[in-house]
Parts: structure tokens; sequence; C-alpha cells
């Protein structure tokens, strides 16, 4: 038996380890920051935060640029709300004004005060590197970081899978709404990156009440991860006579989009029950189509949701989500999957509770000598058969197993990496 | 005198949930009922009202609520074992009066205290919107909007019924 590394305990509670984090973590890897579709407009912007850092997203004449909230005088944050329209960022305080490129446009007093000679343009907002794929923006402060290809690896293809399917792209559906947690952000990054053990008794209520239709037949899951940290949990309807199809979407729209769809992503996504999973470091992604909410909500309906996992302090996150729809799906359509996703993984939803709860108990369950002493087991799967084949061919490490912790151990290793521990 | 009606009404409401009484408290609710938390979120413009017109953190219909319901006795609803304690205090409530029909506007502000022992209480604060129409010499809700007095709040704050 392979004993695998886990993180200590301490991790979770040591404030020096999360300022650590922040550098290391947050401070290195390319962090999803938001949506194209969030602002479709020149001059539109959303305040955000990556990591520790807040920052504003904002469309200039020149496209999408991310930077720091934080006026380069004296510091003071120059935008204060959820999302907007603006040519201009003003500060406060002494009034500098920022474009809503970033640039210092207007110093109050400046012949005067600072002579003719002094250069605004080395006073522009701090500018975060960007790039986006699907629409989905993401930003890094490492200028030495590698592009968002090479950073995404073999998870690229399941991000195309994931985000690609509908020609005509996905879209936000209204926007952000946020939380406050209990307990160490790491604990949620590892429960979506492949997590399909805690289902039966931590989400059994959810299937006890009929959210995910019959379900008798058979499933098979598998897990795939990339060495950079990247993971991800698919898992299938496997019994004869399930129709080859992705559950939950209009017909005008599912139709034309599988027969353009490569036979491998098509393959990967369709008769799937759920695909959930970790753009490393702070990325969720989900996608499932439930049955029934009630009777104003019956019938299969396919959500997306993103989240972004923001540590608050050692014993607190911030979670963000986000609702994605294809963009030509109907009016009537969006509505109902912002409603299905409100209802499973909105904030207060009471199966997102669930996990919620158990965050919470392993917060307080962190304890301290004894505690330190006691490490978390990952063991899971590292000496089970293989089940079945997966139905696709794809890149990235696949595991032939749907109760393993092979995912977890990615993440882990990934981040003692660069937290400069041995893993 | 309509306010007191109300008030009584509104008391007994709360009453009934603060005792986990839920399926007495269903019997108060239209078959129509809808329950919405939008997201208030900060604006530019002070005029606007802060309440997103999409966003939600709960939409939630009777029938749905009965699932909620049906899952507090199951022994694997984890995040209500153990029961919370929870307090509705009710207040500054006003009926707005209505060109025609039987349906009443009121408006109340609450404050709801959770508390889930060993765990401090925690508190969230909110102004209600609810429609609620006559029947059978009684009353029946028929709509509440919760608008919610934090932008980010924690998930004990959002796991009640305000
Ligand atoms: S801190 Fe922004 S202008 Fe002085
Ligand atoms: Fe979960």
């Amino acid at each position: 038996m392979t004993i695998t590394k886990a993180v200590p305990r301490s991790f979770y509670k040591d404030p020096a380890v999360l300022d650590r984090e922040l550098t290391e973590i947050f401070g290195r890897n390319w962090l999803y920051v938001g949506h194209e579709s969030e602002v479709p407009a020149v001059g539109d912007y959303v305040t955000r935060s990556m990591g520790g850092d807040p920052v504003i997203m904002a469309r200039g004449q020149e496209g999408i640029r991310v930077m720091l909230n934080s006026c380069t005088h004296r510091g003071t944050q120059v935008c204060k709300v959820a999302h907007g329209n603006t040519t201009t960022f003003r500060c406060g305080y002494h009034g500098w004004v920022f474009g809503n490129d970033g640039e210092l446009r207007g110093v109050p007093g400046r012949r005067a005060l600072y002579g003719p000679d002094f250069d605004l343009s080395r006073l522009g907002l701090r500018q975060a590197r960007v790039e986006t794929r699907h629409g989905l923006v993401f930003a890094t402060w490492d200028p030495d970081a590698p592009d968002l290809t090479a950073f995404l690896g073999d998870f690229g293809w399941y991000l195309d899978a994931f985000f690609g399917l509908f020609p005509g792209g996905m879209e936000v559906h209204g926007g952000i709404h946020r939380v406050n947690v209990r307990g160490n952000w790491k604990i949620h990054a590892e429960n979506f990156s492949g997590d399909g053990y805690h289902l039966q008794v931590a989400h059994r209520t959810m299937f006890e009440l009929g959210v995910m239709g019959d379900q008798a037949g058979t499933v098979e899951g598998f897990v795939v991860n990339d060495p950079s940290g990247h993971c991800l949990r698919s898992q299938y309807l496997a019994d004869e006579g399930v129709p080859e199809t992705v559950f939950g979407y209009e017909d005008h729209l599912l139709e034309p989009a599988l027969a353009a769809a490569d036979p491998e992503v098509r393959r990967f996504r369709e008769k799937t029950t759920v695909i959930h999973g970790l753009v490393y470091p702070n990325l969720l992604l989900i996608t499932t189509a439930p049955q029934y909410f009630g009777e104003d909500a019956s019938g299969p309906v396919a959500f997306t949701q993103l989240r972004v996992l923001t540590p608050i302090d050692q014993h607190h996150h911030e979670v963000a989500y986000w609702s994605l729809v294809p963009r030509d799906a109907s009016p009537e359509w969006k509505a109902k999957s912002y409603l299905y996703v409100t209802r499973q993984h909105g904030a207060a939803s009471y199966f997102e509770a669930d996990d919620l709860e158990n965050f919470r108990r392993i917060d307080a369950g962190l304890g301290a000598v004894a505690g330190e002493r006691t490490p978390y087991n990952y063991e899971l799967g590292l000496d089970a058969a293989e089940s079945g084949a997966p139905p696709w061919n794809g890149p990235g490490r696949i595991t032939r197993q749907d109760f393993t912790e092979a995912n977890q151990r990615t993440f882990v290793g990934r981040y003692l990496e660069q937290m400069g521990e041995r893993a | 005198m309509i306010r007191l009606e109300i008030e009584d009404f509104l008391f007994h409401e709360a009453a009934l949930l603060d005792a986990g009484r839920y399926a007495e408290w269903l019997d108060l609710l239209h078959e129509d009922f809808l329950y919405r938390v939008p997201v208030p979120l900060a604006r530019e413009d002070p005029t606007q009202s802060p309440y997103d017109d999409v966003l939600e953190f709960a939409n939630e219909s009777k029938s749905f609520l009965e699932m909620r319901f049906r899952r507090i006795s199951s022994d694997f609803a984890w995040a209500e074992r153990p029961a919370a304690m929870v307090r509705h205090f009710v207040s500054n409530v006003r009926v707005i009066p209505q060109d025609e029909g039987d349906e009443l506007e009121v408006h109340t502000n609450v404050l709801v205290t959770r508390a889930r022992l060993p765990e401090q209480p925690v508190w969230a604060t909110a102004g209600r919107r609810d429609r609620i129409v006559r029947h059978d010499g009684g009353f029946l809700l028929r709509e509440r909007v919760v608008h919610l007095d934090a932008e980010v709040p924690t998930e004990s704050q959002l796991g009640v019924i305000f």
C-alpha cells in the first residue's frame, strides 16, 4: 500500500500558510475572473477578487482588462459597486481619475502641484495578464507564468468539451451571487475535484426525494486529472437503451450541436448524469440535468454552474456562483435552467447545505495537538480494481474507477509542490 | 382593524416556523405560493433598487417547500442535525392599500436569529413584501419576497425561511 502524503491539518488553520498561499497559489496561477458576456459593451465592468486582491474586469476600447482595484496614489479602492458602465473611475480620496482601461487620465492640480514633467503613464492601475477561452476570462499576476493553453495542458480538451458544445457559445445568466462559508477553501476545492464517494451519504436526501429521477439503472463514473492540478469526474448511465444524447437541452439547439460535435466530445458528454471538476486552483464547474424540483420544475433541465473560491481567512471562504446557459437557448429555457440551479446548487438551497455543513464540520474537527497527529486519509482507490472502459478517448490521466481519490491526490500533490512542500 | 388581523396572522405564521410545525405552516400557503430572495447588489446609481431582477438566493414554490420539509425528517439531512433554533422578530407591519380585489400587500421588517448549538447564534435582517389573500375567514400567503440586507451573507444566515 502506498501511503499518500496529505496536507497537514495546520494548513487549514495557520494564517501564515494562508499568506503563503496568496503568494504561491493565488499569485502564480491563472485565475478565472469572469465571463466575457458579463461585460458585453465598452465601458461595462464588474468587480471581483483574485485571491486576496480586489480587481476590476472592464471592457475598454481595446478589449477586456483586469486591473487592481486600488489607486496608485494611496491605495484606495476606486470602485465600490458590483457592476456598471463607466468611462472613468474617480478615486474618492484625492481625485485621481483612471480610464476604464486603467490608464491614469487626470490628477487634480497636476501642473501646479507635481510640476510639468509628472508622468501619468507609469501610474495606471496595475494590470494583470489576461487570456480568454470560450469566453472565460482568466488572469494572472505572474509575468513568467506559461500562457493559458500551456497552463491548462490536457485539461484544455475538457474545457472545450464542457463549454464549446453549442456553436453559439454560452453566456452568463444574470451575473454572480456570493456567500461566505465556514471552512478552509481547500476543503471545497478538493470536494469538487472528484469526490464521487460522498454522493450517496452527504446527498442521500436528494436522491430519496427524486431530484435525479428514478436512477435505478447502473451508473459508471470515471475521473480524469492533469499533473498541473486540474481534475474532473464524469458519470454515465450505463444501461442498454439509454439514448445517445446530452440530457436536458432544447432539441432545436441540441441536434445541430451534436451533429457538428467531434465524435469523442459527443461520447464524453452523452449519457452523463453529471460532470464536475476543478480548474486548479480555485475554479469549480458542474453540469447536470436534474428531473424534479417541485410541480413547477419537473422534467429534465440542464444547468451549468461555475464557482470561484476566495479565501476570507483560514477558516472561511467566499463562494461566487455563475450560471451559464447556451446563448441561443430560448428565454423560457434559460429561466428554467436558472431555477433548477438555484434549487439544487444556489447558496441558499438545502441541497447545497449538505456540502456546506460537512465543510463546517471539517473545520470544527481540525483540533490541535492530537488533530495534527491524525492526518487525513487519501488511500481510496489506490488498489481498487478498474471498472468499465470510459466511453470516450481523450487526453489526461483517465482512471477507470469512480470511487477513487486519484483527483484529490492530484490536487494535494500539486498544491504541496507549489507551496514548496515535498509531495 | 385590518392591521391587527394581519399582525395576528403573521405572528402565528412566524410562530409555526419557529416551532418547526411545518405541515401547519404549509397550510397557510396559497397553492401558487412563491418564496423569493432576490440578490442585493451594490449599484452605482443610488436611486436604483439594489435587488437584482434575475439573480436569486432562493426561489421556492409550495411543492418545493414540501420537499424541503420532507427532507428534514430524514436522518441524512446533515444540515438539520442538530436542528437550528430559529426566532422571527416581525415588526413595522404596514398594510398597503390596494385599488381593487381581495389581495393585500403587506410590508414588514424582520430580524431572524438562528442558532445551531453549540455554535453562537447568527442573525439577519430583511424587509419582506408579502401578498396575502383572504380565504375561508382567514388569510393565505400568496407570495413572499425577501429583501435581505446582506450582499454576501453567510450560509447560516441563508439557512432560514424569513
Ligand atoms: S488615494 Fe487615490 S487619489 Fe489619493
Ligand atoms: Fe457535494
